[in-house]
């Protein structure tokens, strides 16, 4: 009886630890942005070969061979975290041309709202932002249907806020020369995703 | 006798899966809407199927005092409580049926254990769930940064005040239901 009841207490103690972890990433997460950001650390992604465009419908990708790549993800029309973000791009920007690292770091915003971000509509952003097109390239995706791969891959949910906007998560993503996300960093850590990009970009990119 | 308690679990189960876009649109909705929706079925399947076949008695030894399956129903519940969990479930419709099964489940396994359980097995149980119901609102209502990647801010605030206040009128209408019915409250227990 006693020894039944015990199983049972720790058969169930084992069951809830069981469905916490797994819930928690090995209670190392609890939310979706915190887990993605430690697999990624610990496994880097391959990005997607994804045809970006710029204002003047220039064709870029998500990678770049010689330098790292800090991606982040906008709609010109956001009015809230967006802009956060723009001042945070435009401090990286400033930060780059500072410690001389132009060679090494680049600066990469897409958008997930192809339908109104066009190529047209993305100059009047570029000013805004004053970005130097030497160091931050602003775009949208060339073909709509490669987006859901592209906010999978970088673990970006983009949801209808109901007043005919968007609510989206925003970080820092790191994308080394090779092509791979090999990090994702809170928005506003600035001087580490610097830091986790120049040391990507002292791989020597592979050779073919 | 008890067919109707059957039909309704069902019906209810049925309303949480079908209607699973508008439900889980929101975090109010899925955490305060769908969520019980789905707990309650369970409470009114255990009370057609258990009462009727007297299946509980058969794990009393395993489940003393009702505690092994009050354990695993706040594990259950705790679980779903994890952002992580509940974006997941959104995402994925095998993560959502784990979820709406484990939440049938917890239903039926609590109100077997309560049975079992003794006052003060249900007074730490129930009031380990306010703890933890409270605790939840006040880190929603709190948290400066959004905690699912499915829902807003301002859901997310909202969804920490109700949950406060739910917290507590139920801690209160215990309270009162302890202080007037103190006899059907004990002849419960047995």
């Amino acid at each position: 009886m006693a020894a039944r009841a015990a199983i049972g207490l720790v058969g169930s103690a084992a069951l809830v630890l069981a469905m916490l972890g797994t819930a928690t990433r090995g209670f190392s997460a609890l939310t979706t942005d915190t887990a993605r950001a430690l697999d990624v650390a610990a496994k880097p992604v391959l990005v997607p070969e994804i045809a970006l465009l710029d204002m003047h419908r220039t064709a870029h990708t998500l990678r770049d061979d010689r330098r790292s790549t800090i991606v982040d993800f906008v709609y010109t029309r956001c009015l809230t975290v967006c802009s956060a973000l723009g001042g945070i791009y435009h401090t990286l920007q400033s930060e780059i041309g500072a410690r001389g690292l132009e060679s090494q770091v680049r600066l990469l915003s897409v958008s997930f709202d192809p339908a109104w971000d066009t190529p047209e509509r993305l100059g009047p952003y570029v000013q805004v932002m004053r970005a130097d097109p030497a160091i931050w390239t602003i775009a949208t995706v060339a073909d709509t249907a490669a987006l859901p791969t592209m906010l999978r891959t970088f673990g970006i949910r983009v949801i209808d806020d109901g007043v005919n906007g968007f609510v989206h998560n925003a970080a820092l993503h790191v994308v080394d020369p090779k092509g791979r996300l090999v990090a994702i960093l809170p928005f506003d850590a600035i001087g580490a995703a610097l830091e986790v990009a120049e040391s990507h970009a002292r791989v020597r990119p592979a050779r073919r | 006798m008890r067919a109707w308690r059957l039909v309704l679990a069902l019906a209810v189960v049925g309303v949480a899966v079908i209607a699973r876009g508008p439900l889980e649109q929101t975090m109010q909705r899925h955490t305060l809407v769908q969520l019980p929706m789905l707990f309650g079925a369970g409470l009114l399947l255990g009370q057609a199927v258990l009462r009727r076949r007297g299946a509980a008695s058969r794990w009393r030894e395993w489940n003393l005092q009702g505690v092994a399956g009050l354990l695993l129903v706040s594990g259950v519940l705790m679980t779903w409580m994890v952002p992580r969990a509940l974006d997941a479930a959104v995402e994925h419709l095998a993560i959502d049926a784990l979820k709406m099964g484990s939440l049938v489940a917890a239903g039926g396994i609590a109100l077997a254990s309560w049975q079992m359980a003794s006052a003060i097995v249900r007074t730490f149980f129930v009031g380990n769930a306010a703890w933890m119901s409270a605790t939840i609102g006040m880190l929603l209502l709190d948290a400066p940064v959004r905690l699912c990647t499915s829902y807003g801010a301002s859901d997310q605030r909202e969804t920490g005040i109700v949950m406060i206040a739910l917290t507590i009128a139920a801690v209160l209408g215990a309270a009162v239901y302890m202080l007037y019915a103190p006899r059907t409250y004990d002849a419960q227990a047995h």
